[in-house]
């Protein structure tokens, strides 16, 4: 269930800059320290912010204590943002008009066929220390899988497992 | 040879087998069952000749029927059936065929001639080969034959049988080649020939009956 | 038109922004990071490796700048590319982190001047095909192209800790730092086209319609590119590993000029039913491979447990040493080291090994170990190949089987190409969304930047001749 919940708000969360803050209108809550470099100030404005959809309502609204700790949490999703995030997608009516487009095939009056993507094509790099201490490199595509990926060390290893090997012959 | 006296005789070839192709055997009514224990995952059966064991004794390389000590699991037990087609044999009726294994460091290989009556499944042993009590299966290949009938013409089965006790450490691999089934007929027969014939199947049966009591 | 010029982007992101001009293409820098965010750090820094940014952020923008113009220079486009680039915290674990993720923003179909019709471009190539901003009717906001997220946590406790990105411009990362430029290439290759977007997991293209992409991908053994391909055999392609390659000359061509001649394989040549050339692992210990290498021997399998199987962790039997003198010893992984089995079967005068994986991935992993003693090449290969090998082997003598093969170089293949000369592209068993088909193969040799892993030798060339990415890029559109 948790998880469940995890990946609906990755979907929608926006961690926007205070460009977009200002076009959402949407209330700032102050990011943890934890999510943002270490040792800067400015927290309320200079880490962005982050806004849920509720999943009962739809509506966006600041995230719960909850909901931005499994955001922000180490090893699952850790301020996750999506490819509708930042100013664009903010720029583009609080997100309603961005959402509803992405995915969806949108024909142009001459003829021209687009959609727009999300995070689940979007390639991530990821990389893994195995136990013998060596930095794995690989890839996965979308933030779903990318955090499977972290979280699940394993699976990354297994993934980058023949490149490491391979890298060693050549 | 027991049945000498060319010229005398008119044989009738019932069945001739080069082994050129064994996966033809099985729709010419040949049976190849394999009932080794404890079986095997891999279970390679009776296989076509391998050339790098030794080659056919006629035709190409391979062209002959092979089986070897891993039709069982390690330390099992051989028995895998090589049945001819049904055959009607006559008193004078002689299986032919040619074997050899690789090499002698492997004792253990066994081969038996079993005939039953059609459809019965009740064999008797007329001929074993590799046999430890008496002599090593040949390392070349050897020409073996047998009268593989009774005193009344009769539908009979029979099976060419290999055979290991505890695959661990006995068995290697046999080979069989140029296989045939001959009613020997004489167009005048001579009294000769038809002593020589009555003392020959006594034998046999009396090889027979010893060798069901050993229950080989 | 929406105005691609430095000077809207400015104003529209204040937060900063980086522009990288050139003869060939611009790609702009749109920084989407608030102040003291990520680009906008300001972290005093010392300057690291042709990197002179003062600030932290100075030096992430610099990184960023170098690959645009590094990409800038490859590609032709009268269309500005907008990279839309931030740093935010992302997935991360002590050992494991997301570095980052790039990717086009919108695919296109059927523009003037689309190549193939019915066909799915990324937005930055569909613009230069097109040669005007077809973003617009989209979404009139100055939208980016390709969108990049780096994590910005990188190397602090928790994230992957003591590995931060190196930032230096001269590919020197060395063994605690992971190179940004490097992966920031590689991303933004994809970003520009280097992908399908059809789900290898599923066999599912967007939308029903294939991706540029997919008129090259090829599966050489139902001869047919992934466009022609129904969902299912997409599926099954997607892991069929050695047989899914680059159907394009344009790649195939340079690939054959600049990958090294002869790949490691072990080549069975008898009996017929197993005949081919098979995938291997190498071994860190034991001579390397040579052409012809270990030729025309039998294989041998060692067997020493009551199933049947051979570990060769102890010293062989006498039956055993009959059955491996003179041959390829073939023994199954696992119980004790490679080295251990290496040395058993050398002593039992064994002229080379084959370890039979318990894994079937491809390609097999190396045999890791280190042993001086050591004399005879030793292989690894999947375990159903392994399984074909035995079953084969189940015909043989306690002295000799029918299976010869050779351990070696195989000389008519390059590395990382099929013997038809066709670049392998990357199909691991089993499938790896996101590195699967959208890379190439990890044996390609010299490494490749769009291979699925990035690899700490590779220098920051997208281009000919240390380099295929640019070259496949020329083959799906751009110029």
């Amino acid at each position: 269930m948790r998880k469940k919940i995890v990946t609906s708000v990755v979907g929608i969360a926006l961690a926007a800059a205070p460009f977009a803050v200002a076009q959402s209108k949407k209330p700032a809550p102050k990011k943890p320290a934890a999510a943002a470099p270490a040792g800067k100030a400015k927290s309320s404005t200079s880490s962005g912010m982050v806004v849920v959809k509720d999943p009962v309502t739809g509506a966006l609204r600041a995230p719960t204590a909850e909901e931005y700790q499994a955001l922000t949490n180490g090893g699952t999703v850790s301020g996750g943002t999506s490819r509708t995030s930042g100013p664009q997608t903010a720029v583009k009516g609080g997100g309603a008009v961005a959402e509803a487009a992405v995915g969806t095939q949108v024909l142009h009056p001459d003829g021209t066929v687009s959609v727009r993507l999300d995070d689940s094509h979007a390639v991530f790099a990821v990389a893994t220390r195995t136990p013998d201490g060596k930095i794995v490199l690989g890839e996965v595509t979308g933030i779903q899988a990318a955090n499977a990926a972290v979280s699940k060390t394993g699976k990354a290893k297994t993934a980058a497992k023949g490149k490491a090997d391979a890298s060693n012959e050549k | 040879m027991l049945l000498g006296s060319a010229g005398l005789r008119a044989d009738v070839v019932l069945l001739s087998e080069n082994f050129d192709d064994i996966s033809t055997l099985t729709g010419n009514g040949w049976t190849l069952s394999n009932q080794s224990t404890p079986a095997v995952g891999v279970n390679p059966g009776w296989f076509q000749g391998e050339p790098n064991t030794f080659a056919a004794r006629s035709g190409a390389a391979n062209s002959y029927i092979s089986a070897n000590y891993l039709n069982a699991s390690v330390g099992g037990n051989v028995r895998n059936w090589l049945i001819l087609p049904q055959l009607t044999v006559g008193p004078n009726t002689v299986l032919t065929f040619y074997t050899s294994t690789d090499t002698s460091l492997f004792p253990g290989d066994v081969l038996t001639v079993q005939v039953a009556a059609a459809g019965s499944g009740t064999y008797n042993t007329l001929l074993t080969i590799g046999d430890p009590n008496s002599a090593a299966y040949p390392t070349g290949w050897t020409k073996y034959s047998v009268n593989v009938g009774g005193a009344v013409p009769a539908n009979v089965d029979i099976a060419l049988v290999y055979s290991v006790q505890d695959t661990s450490i006995n068995g290697n691999v046999i080979g069989i080649d140029d296989l045939s089934v001959v009613n020997v007929t004489s167009a005048v027969p001579e009294p000769g020939a038809w002593l020589t014939l009555s003392v020959m199947l006594t034998g046999v049966a009396l090889r027979k009956r010893r060798q069901q009591k050993e229950g080989v | 038109m929406r105005n691609k010029a430095p000077l809207a982007c400015v104003a529209l992101l204040c937060a900063g922004s980086a522009v990288t001009a050139n003869a060939a293409a611009t790609i702009v820098i749109a920084v989407a990071d608030g102040p003291n965010v990520g680009f906008n750090d300001p972290t005093p820094v010392s300057p690291v490796g042709g990197n002179s940014g003062r600030t932290l952020g100075e030096q992430r923008l610099k990184v960023f700048q170098e690959a645009a113009r590094i990409w800038g220079q490859a590609l032709t486009s009268r269309v500005p590319i907008i990279v839309s680039a931030g740093w935010q915290a992302q997935s991360c674990t002590a050992n494991s982190a997301v570095l980052g993720s790039a990717g086009a923003v919108a695919v296109f179909r059927d523009f003037a001047g689309a190549p193939v019709r019915g066909t799915w471009y990324p937005v930055a190539l569909a613009n230069a095909l097109a040669g005007v901003d077809l973003m617009p009717s989209l979404n009139p906001a100055n939208a980016p192209d390709i969108t990049a997220r780096f994590n910005v946590n990188l190397g602090k406790p928790g994230c992957l800790t003591g590995m931060p990105f190196y930032l230096g411009l001269d590919s020197n990362e060395g063994s605690s730092a992971v190179d940004l430029l490097a992966v920031l290439l590689h991303e933004l290759g994809h970003g520009l086209g280097f992908q399908t977007f059809t789900n290898p997991q599923t066999g599912a293209p967007l939308n029903n319609l294939p991706s540029v992409w997919d008129h090259y991908l090829t599966d050489a053994s139902l001869n047919r590119t992934w466009a022609q391909m129904t969902n299912a055999q997409r599926v099954a392609s997607a892991t069929r590993t050695t047989q899914l390659v680059w159907g394009g000359t344009q790649v195939n061509d340079a690939a054959r000029s600049i990958l090294t001649a002869g790949a490691p394989a072990l080549t069975v040549s008898a009996p017929a039913n197993v005949v081919g050339s098979y995938q291997v692992g190498t071994a860190t210990f034991g001579p390397a491979l040579f052409s012809p290498g270990i030729a025309n021997r039998q294989i041998m399998p060692v067997v020493d447990q009551p199933n049947g199987t051979g570990l060769a962790c102890t010293a062989l039997s006498a039956a055993n040493v009959a059955a491996v003198s003179g041959k390829i010893a073939l023994v199954d992984k696992g119980t004790c080291a490679n080295t251990v089995k290496a040395a058993n079967v050398q002593a039992a005068g064994a002229v080379a090994m084959i370890v039979v994986d318990t894994l079937d991935t491809l390609p097999p992993a190396t045999l890791t170990g280190t042993d001086a003693s050591i004399r005879i090449p030793s292989v690894n290969i999947a375990l159903s190949d392994g399984n074909k090998l035995k079953t084969a082997l189940a015909s043989r003598t306690r002295t000799s089987s029918n299976v010869v093969a050779t351990v070696g170089i195989d000389l008519t293949r390059r590395r990382g190409m099929d013997t038809a000369g066709r670049i392998l592209m990357y199909a691991p068993n089993p499938v790896q969304p996101g590195s699967s088909v959208s890379h190439f193969d990890v044996t390609a040799t010299p490494n490749l930047l769009m291979e699925p892993a990035i690899n700490r030798d590779l220098g920051s060339s997208v281009t000919l001749p240390q380099d295929l990415t640019y070259t496949l890029l020329r083959e799906i559109g751009w110029r």
